[in-house]
């Protein structure tokens, strides 16, 4: 921004030289003005480090520790290596015995991203269904992520084997929350209006 | 000795307690899940999502929220990144290998509620990975809550109702270590082990706000007819190495 100012103000004094100008209303409408686009422009130059991350929901919040949460952040979805032993680990811990969770979920949700498989049917859109029910996938704006995380690793979704409560029910395969307070539009941008 | 179901579900969460030290801030969305991003709320991706378009099913429709929670009175006053300071990215996986093929940059300049947006892509990025620069070529711009319309691709970026959902004082009596640090919620001490029933649960989200980057656009263009249309996507917050 100053190298342009700093080139407005030099044109401006050559042009001083020759014919007298360099108002304010010269300054308003012309070089200054220019001056101001710019001053709300980026730069197209410059380096950005990845400081945050989300692929899937859940992913790090359930399973990953807390104290390694910035380094998650910070390296997903590239270190598959480190953090999928990690939440294989956690499922274990409470779904020890049956490893066919921890395997499944593993599978599912490493490396972390949404998944979309865009040549199946759009009407089957949904979050894992391109693995759980040969769906579209990636995840729609009303899909209940917190019942269906908490089903797989505490439910019988996976399997019945060690769950801890039926799929979608007290005391922890459900939060009993199943909508967002507001309806979501069918026009774009889809998401409610703010609340003012 | 035979344990009744309940012993067993306290049992389990104390282990994955004691295994899983403070796991986190909240449960399947990704609300101010770090210290940093509890502090920088425009450093925080609450949630992504990808999902056809509702009127047209050939267009995808790719969202990245931060910002939350923002109450009602907050949010006139939030504001994305700043001018070189902070760049999102939604970024695209169409070859299989977790790397990405294609990025959406998104950055911003200006003050709180009338901010300069500026989306470069999609696009095939300078470098892979955690360190970036920004994608030559065309650019869309405009300002935030507005809708942009440019060619086949729409873009938004602006205060929206925060579409998550969740009971999250209920979950963190279950697990208060992943409570965040600050706030109404760090208060919040251990039990009942259970979510709360059919009218006593609450929606913690309800009325609360958040920042939203919404891009739709033709599915074929981010799709790859080599890995039949299979893609992965996810979101990013960078902020300038200075």
């Amino acid at each position: 921004m100053w190298k342009t100012k700093y080139v407005s103000v030099a044109a401006c004094l050559v042009a001083a030289m020759f014919a007298g100008a360099c108002s304010d209303r010269d300054d308003m409408t012309g070089p200054t003005s220019v001056t101001a686009a710019n001053a709300d422009e980026d730069s197209d130059e410059g380096l950005y480090e990845q400081v945050e991350f989300l692929g899937n929901p859940l992913v790090s919040e359930v399973t990953i520790m807390k104290a390694n949460h910035d380094a998650y952040n910070r390296t997903q979805p590239y270190n598959t290596a480190t953090f999928g032993p990690q939440s294989l680990a956690f499922i274990n811990a409470f779904r020890g015995g049956q490893p066919v969770v921890a395997n499944t979920l593993g599978a599912v949700l490493y490396p972390d991203m949404l998944i979309v498989e865009s040549s199946r049917n759009p009407a089957t859109s949904g979050w894992l269904s391109w693995a759980l029910a040969n769906g579209w996938g990636g995840r729609n704006l009303s899909d209940d992520v917190v019942d269906a995380g908490l089903s797989a690793i505490f439910g019988k979704i996976i399997t019945a084997t060690g769950a801890f409560c039926d799929n979608f029910t007290l005391p922890l395969c459900t939060d009993n929350v199943g909508t967002n307070d507001k309806a979501f539009g069918t026009t774009f941008p889809y998401l409610a209006t703010a609340t003012p | 000795m035979r344990m009744r179901p309940r012993t067993r579900v306290l049992l389990a969460l104390a282990t994955v307690v004691l295994t899983a030290g403070s796991v986190t801030a909240i449960l399947a969305s990704d609300h101010q899940d770090t210290p940093l991003v509890e502090l920088s709320p425009r450093l925080d991706i609450n949630d992504v999502y990808a999902f056809p378009a509702p009127g047209d099913p050939t267009r995808t429709v790719l969202v990245l929220g931060t910002s939350s929670p923002l109450i009602p009175a907050q949010t006139p006053g939030a504001a994305f990144g700043s001018k070189d300071q902070e760049l999102y990215q939604i970024k695209i996986d169409n070859t299989g290998d977790a790397q990405e093929d294609l990025v959406f940059q998104v950055t911003f300049t200006g003050k709180a509620g009338n901010q300069k947006v500026t989306l470069r892509g999609p696009a095939v990025p300078n470098s892979v990975g955690t360190m970036n620069t920004l994608i030559g070529g065309k650019k869309i711009k405009g300002y935030t809550n507005t809708v942009i319309t440019d060619g086949n691709i729409k873009l938004y970026a602006g205060a929206r109702d925060d579409p998550f959902f969740i009971d999250l004082e209920a979950f963190f009596r279950i697990l208060p270590d992943r409570k965040p640090q600050t706030g109404p919620l760090s208060t919040i001490t251990q039990g009942p082990l259970t979510f709360r029933p059919v009218g006593q649960a609450v929606d913690y989200l309800r009325g609360i706000n958040d920042l939203a980057i919404v891009i739709e656009l033709p599915t074929s263009v981010i799709a790859n007819p080599a890995t039949n249309g299979r893609f992965g996507v996810w979101g990013t917050i960078s902020r300038a190495v200075n």
